[in-house]
């Protein structure tokens, strides 16, 4: 032992020691596994479905019925006592059935032997001789083959013989046990009463029975056996049309987000807390009838965050607040993963994300916070400086000043670029100019010599505009009443009537514009858009010339003298030279830029052509082409980056300045929209390198909006099922749609399709409703106290209407005066054919079972008794009521009447469909949400019960035909 | 708080690679030529080992510091720290009690296990056995309390930055700031690999077969100690912590600002003799060759000279007791590693970029 290098002592104590810790290790790493996260939370989901599974079982015991319950339960005891009177019987029966199953049994084992054996021999005779006979060699087999034919033949006969054994014993089986259960009837029928009153509690105890935690379970889901088959498991769903690209290669996405969010799409968990909480909109996700079933879907789809991991902070939980985040990093250890690209979008973007898969339309219906970023988008013009694909051929969305001069005065114009705030509270356009990193005296006045820049530089572009309609003004009342009433608030705001919509909708705010416009213009334009801006959405009103007076007078006396009282910027050439030259300096013509070269072209430069070349440089600076059309820089790019992928944008690519905040996209975001030149604070920068985005200070709501927009556009590639294709119909309604929204049909109309409501019992409801307004009939605001007297709404339009009438209504709706009685006006929107021709389509696609695309009214023909009857439901029902026929109601009919509301019947024949109108009188709510006309026939009784023998069918039949025969010019 | 920020400033700017590097190298000779017998007592390696760890953990204190020390990747480094200070520590101490006892005329400490031969059952099997479960309980406590660093998927068009190659390659990577990559990539790794590859052809003295000793080999220890700590750890140590963001360099309690800039107007040697000294009147050459005549010239004469400085001056004895060939190669593997640290204190008295710098040819030195 002495010769052994080491001390055995010492080695054995090594060993014992390292024995122990391997064991503590081992014991460890099992309790680690054991206890992990979602385990705990599986444990936990047990305890709490038990408790439901349990209270279910508990509610369909109350809901039995104690006295049927009872008499079934006695109808059971007497049967039982019937049947043993005859037990005997019932015994032998017995017996006898066991003896013909043990028979039958022998019998059919031995029809199957025989028949396998004679499948064996078959095989034998085909694979020998049945390649010859199919070729047709069949005559010259040999005797051998015959001999084998034969052979077959004469087995078939053994096995038939065999089988008809078998099946006379199945036979004397049956009605063995035919008799049986006639001698057990009564049993059997109180028995199936039993059940009947206990389905529910029947399927309830079932359903907890399969969930009770039995001893194998618990065996089961132990330390180290639960390796084999545990009851606690990941859950996982494969995702079909979402693939996680890893650059090198793209994958199906897995998401195991359900094996914690146990109860995600079964209803029942409303209340309670995550991760037990079931879906708060399962009949629009994750439900198994909703569009977006789980197993297509998934979870990340939507919510993003890490959808393999399995542990709360590692799926990359988002907080959506700082409170959230405290009470996260206290029960959860919640901590930022740093390294997760596709982190949790908070909850409050979540909406923006639909985008992803909804790629081909304008709007998706019932996510009305991205529909109002999308708004946004549209109205504040983003696009106009930054790209975004499917952006490309929106119209620009500020006004041509290819002719401004004609309309605005230069004096107003450098007032309004330097701040439109100051000009009217609710300017669309954002102010460029003296923003927050404009900090020192010599910048301020480098922006005012840079305004005073692009006023000169855009009169000089200008056009000369004589306005061609000059008029007198008229009276303010009369004007201001006509703008409340016929529909300019379909569009604009005025603050007398309630800025309702904000700064962000179809058209410019008008409570300041009498200090804007001159009078020869407004009258101008009044009477016809066009003449001044041909590529103007804004539609004719057909207003006479004491009307436009009238308007005019009003919008003239609408005016802002504080404006008015500030004088312009003014700058000096000093200024402006050196303004000038810091753009030279850096002109690629002049590189390398010496001073003396720069100074040289700088001094040829008298006064007004320094100024047009300094606004020249600033146009092309601020991008004011992005979004207004300027002479020559029509095409020009927008000069913003582009954000068609900017909700995947790594957040290292934001620059944050010198600021110090949360690093997300959506934070960074919301800092920029908020004051988009912060990230200049604290930083030296040359004027020329200031930033330049222009500021439109958004308020919460509106950059949320915005944020959830920009999350929403990704470069992700999302394949069907997930991603949403159109169908056909889809595209054309969606063409439609577009048009709709070009011309704001839905600021007065409610329009079938655009954003859809969401059911009542919604949690989100009250939140989804008040942003619905912001993109949906608002000019039903000013008609609160009766919606019938504001623009009718466009439900099922596509079943009621034949095309060949709409298209020349929509052209010239004054032609056709429908319900004299509303004020509101259908605006002429001299559109392009195409696009009159896009809305009927989409109405009819719409409403899917309307024919397509045109019919030809037929004339109806009446028969007498057809004829009478009608005649007399009209009277009795008191049609003419509310509507006329081929005249115009007096105004004394109108007066406190509903005459004028209902449209007149001479139209009927050509407008409506026959189907629609039997609709509609069967059921005015359900064609027509809301209206006042009223249902006659409710659940098909007949008021009229001696007209037709009371038939409510035929009476509506006759009703329909007779208005649409009223239409047809007979009186 | 000044005084916090006093001490954390100084140490920041005390661990510039200039100023840590070159105090490196002058402890390094110190502790092996001076200072030896002090550094082999027992509660050197304690004080050490403490003063270590109170470093370490009262720097937690500051969160740039703690973020960098506790991320999985670096737990590792941290404890490889701890452990070359011990086993360089336990080399030299038993180095320093070998030479006593030869110096005294006595056996090595260790003259069996040097001299005869052992069992490998149980002496060798067991203990191999031993050190495995070791090794495995360490892995399975270290798995469990520390999740396994993954990051995001890599994609070829954003690259992390700091991009960082793994920690035991960080020296390698180190060496990519002083060199062009196909130096610092390629031949350098080549040459540590074929130069420990020839030790042991080239080493032939047979003294220290078995037990430590340095004063019997002196040459051997102090240089592959120099390349082992000085130029491979230490290069890992300013990979790992001290370079962040554009790989500059950054302080142990200096925020990793990815927009800090450093000056880096580095200047090639021919550059300097042309446009600097105005020799041709400050034109460059259009032939290269030409243009890098001197930057040859050092190359060539570093190495010439070099060679003939060690043959005839300082190496002398190696040269008669190893013969030409062996010689030779040493003097090339010796030189070739002082170059890193001479490389790296031109660039830092001097901004020299390249000695000799053709990219045409993608060829630079």
């Amino acid at each position: 032992m002495d010769d052994r290098f080491y001390k055995k002592e010492t080695l054995i104590k090594v060993f014992g020691f390292l024995a122990v810790a391997m064991l503590v290790a081992s014991l460890w790493m099992i309790l680690d596994d054991f206890g992990r996260e979602w385990k705990g939370y599986q444990r936990e989901f047990t305890v709490l479905k038990k408790k439901k599974l349990d209270k279910a079982v508990e509610d369909a015991k109350a809901a039995i019925d104690a006295g049927s319950l009872k008499k079934a339960q006695e109808e059971l005891v007497s049967a039982e006592g019937v049947i043993k009177g005859h037990q005997k019987d019932v015994d032998d029966a017995d017996k006898a059935i066991d003896e013909l199953k043990t028979k039958e049994k022998i019998a059919t084992g031995k029809y199957q032997d025989a028949k396998a054996i004679w499948d064996v021999q078959k095989y034998h005779y085909e694979a020998d001789y049945g390649h010859n006979v199919a070729e047709g060699h069949g005559d010259h087999l040999g005797k051998k083959a015959e001999k084998a034919l034969t052979r077959l033949e004469d087995n078939w006969k053994k096995v038939l013989e065999v089988r008809n054994q078998a099946s006379v014993l199945q036979m004397e089986l049956i009605d063995a046990q035919k008799k049986r259960a006639g001698l057990i009837a009564a049993r059997t029928d109180a028995e199936k009463h039993l059940k009947l009153v206990r389905t529910e509690l029947d399927k309830q105890e079932l359903a907890r029975d399969a969930e009770k935690f039995t001893l194998t379970k618990l065996i089961r889901s132990s330390p180290i056996i639960d390796l084999a088959s545990p009851v606690f498991r990941l859950q996982q769903i494969v995702l079909p049309g979402i693939r996680d690209d890893f650059y090198f290669a793209s994958v199906q996405r897995v998401d195991r987000c359900t094996t914690c969010h146990l109860a995600i799409d079964t209803p029942g968990f409303e209340g309670e807390a995550n991760p037990f909480k079931t879906h708060p909109k399962l009949d629009l996700m994750l439900g198994s009838r909703s569009p977006h079933p789980l197993d297509t879907i998934g979870c990340t789809a939507c919510h993003e965050g890490r959808g393999q991991a399995t542990h709360f902070v590692r799926s990359a939980h988002t907080p959506q607040n700082e409170d959230q985040k405290r009470v996260w990093e206290k029960k959860y250890g919640w901590r930022e993963m740093h390294h997760v690209m596709e982190k949790m979008i908070p909850l409050q973007y979540t909406e923006g994300k639909c985008r992803t898969c909804h790629k081909q339309t304008e709007y998706v219906p019932r996510a009305q916070k991205l529909d109002r970023g999308v708004q946004m988008v549209k109205s504040a013009g983003c696009y106009g400086c930054h790209r975004i694909e499917g952006w490309d051929h929106v119209r620009k969305p500020a006004p041509s000043l290819k002719r401004v001069k004609g309309k605005l005065t230069r004096e107003w114009i450098l007032k309004w670029i330097r701040s439109p705030k100051s000009f009217n509270n609710h300017a669309r356009m954002p102010a460029a100019f003296h923003q927050a990193n404009i900090t020192t005296d010599e910048y301020k006045a480098y922006n005012d010599a840079e305004i005073v820049a692009l006023g000169d530089y855009l009169m000089e572009l200008s056009e000369d505009y004589a306005p061609n309609h000059p008029l007198a003004l008229g009276s303010v009342e009369k004007g201001k009443e006509l703008v409340a009433s016929i529909g300019c608030l379909g569009c604009h705001q005025i603050d007398d009537f309630g800025q309702t919509r904000g700064r962000f909708g179809q058209a410019p705010d008008l409570s300041m514009v009498g200090s804007k416009v001159s009078r020869d213009w407004l009258t101008s334009w009044l009477k016809d858009p066009r003449h001044y801006w041909a590529a103007t959405v804004m539609p004719s009103l057909r207003l006479t010339d004491p009307e436009i007076s009238d308007i005019a007078a009003y919008l003239m006396s609408k005016r802002n003298s504080e404006f008015e009282g500030t004088a312009a910027p003014a700058t000096t050439e000093e200024t402006q030279r050196k303004v000038l030259r810091l753009y030279v300096q850096r002109d690629p013509k002049f590189a390398p830029a010496t001073d003396e070269k720069v100074d040289k072209y700088i001094g040829t430069l008298d006064a007004h052509n320094l100024s047009l070349e300094l606004g020249k440089n600033s146009v092309m600076r601020y991008g004011c082409f992005g979004c207004h059309e300027i002479k020559g820089l029509e095409k020009t790019p927008g000069i913003g980056v582009e954000l068609t992928e900017e909700g995947t944008k790594p957040v290292n690519k934001l620059d944050f300045g010198l600021l110090h905040f949360e690093h997300t996209n959506f934070a960074w975001f919301d800092k920029k929209l908020e004051n988009t030149r912060i990230f200049d604070s604290g930083q030296v920068k040359e004027y020329l390198d200031l930033l330049r985005m222009p500021n439109y200070e958004f308020d919460e709501p509106e950059r949320g909006s915005l944020i959830t927009f920009l999350l929403g556009q990704t470069a992700q590639k999302i394949l069907p099922p997930a991603a949403k294709v159109l169908n056909a119909r889809e595209a054309k309604m969606e063409e439609g749609l577009r048009v709709v929204h070009k011309y704001n049909c839905q600021g007065c109309h409610i329009v079938e399709g655009m954003f859809e409501s969401l059911a009542d019992e919604a949690p989100a409801r009250e939140e989804h409703e008040k942003l619905k307004r912001l993109l949906e009939g608002r000019i039903l605001v000013h008609y609160e106290e009766d919606d019938s007297l504001g623009p009718p709404p466009l439900v099922t339009e596509g079943r009621r209407v034949h095309p060949d009438w709409v298209y020349p209504f929509l052209q010239d709706p004054g032609r056709t005066p429908l319900r004299t009685k509303l004020k509101v006006r259908m605006p002429s929107f001299q559109m392009p054919n195409e696009e009159y021709n896009q809305i009927v389509s989409y109405w009819a696609h719409y409403s899917g079972d309307a024919e397509y695309p045109y019919r030809q009214p037929k004339a109806v023909e009446l028969s007498p008794t057809e004829m009478e009857a009608a005649k007399t439901l009209f009277t009795k029902l008191q049609c003419l009521n509310c509507h006329t026929v081929n005249r115009n109601p007096t105004p004394e009919e109108m007066e406190g009447g509903s005459k004028g509301l209902a449209p007149d019947f001479i139209h009927a024949s050509k407008r409506l469909r026959k189907e629609w109108v039997v609709a509609l009188l069967q059921d005015p709510n359900k064609m027509i949400p809301g209206t006042r006309m009223p249902g006659f026939w409710p659940d098909g009784q007949s008021p009229v019960p001696d007209v037709l023998g009371g038939d409510s069918k035929r009476q509506i039949e006759a009703v329909a035909k007779y208005v649409l025969w009223l239409g047809q010019g007979h009186n | 708080m000044h005084i916090v920020e006093l001490i954390t400033g100084t140490i920041n700017s005390l661990c510039q690679p200039s100023l840590l590097f070159t105090a490196a190298v002058i402890v390094f000779f110190l502790v092996l030529f001076k200072w030896r017998s002090k550094f082999a007592e027992v509660r050197t390696i304690i004080w050490i080992e403490v003063l270590m760890a109170a470093f370490i953990a009262v720097s937690m204190l500051h969160p740039t510091f703690r973020d960098i020390v506790t991320k999985p990747d670096n737990v590792p480094i941290v404890g490889m720290l701890f452990l070359i200070a011990f086993f360089t520590w336990l080399a030299v101490s038993k180095m320093v009690k070998n030479d006593d006892r030869i110096a005294a005329g006595q056996d090595v400490e260790n003259k069996k296990e040097a001299k005869e031969l052992v069992f490998t059952w149980p002496d060798l099997v067991f203990s191999e056995f031993l050190c495995s479960i070791a090794v495995w309980v360490g892995l399975v406590v270290w798995s469990i309390l520390l999740k396994a660093p993954l990051e995001e998927p890599a994609n070829p068009v954003e690259t992390p930055n700091p991009s960082k190659a793994p920690w035991y390659f960080l020296g390698l990577q180190e060496m990519l700031v002083y060199y062009d990559p196909w130096l610092a990539g390629v031949v350098f790794p080549g040459l540590i690999i074929v130069g420990l590859i020839l030790v042991p052809y080239i080493d032939i003295n047979p003294k220290g077969n078995g037990y430590f000793t340095f004063n019997e080999r002196k040459f051997s220890i102090t240089s592959f100690l120099f390349g082992f700590l000085i130029l491979w750890i230490l290069l890992i140590v300013y990979g790992t912590f001290l370079r962040g963001p554009n790989w500059n360099f950054f302080g142990p309690y200096e925020v990793w600002d990815i927009h800090k800039l450093e000056v880096l107007k580095n200047v090639n040697l021919s550059e300097y003799i042309y446009r600097e000294f105005r020799l041709l009147g400050g034109k460059m050459p259009e032939n290269v060759l030409v243009r890098e005549f001197f930057g040859f010239v050092a190359v060539i004469g570093y190495f010439v000279g070099g060679i003939w400085l060690l043959q005839n001056k300082l190496l002398k004895e190696f040269y008669e007791k190893l013969g030409k060939a062996r010689f030779y190669i040493l003097a090339f593997l010796v030189l070739s590693m002082a170059s890193l640290p001479i490389k790296m204190f031109l660039r830092w008295t001097i901004n020299l970029k390249y000695i000799v710098a053709i990219p045409e040819a993608f060829f630079n030195i």
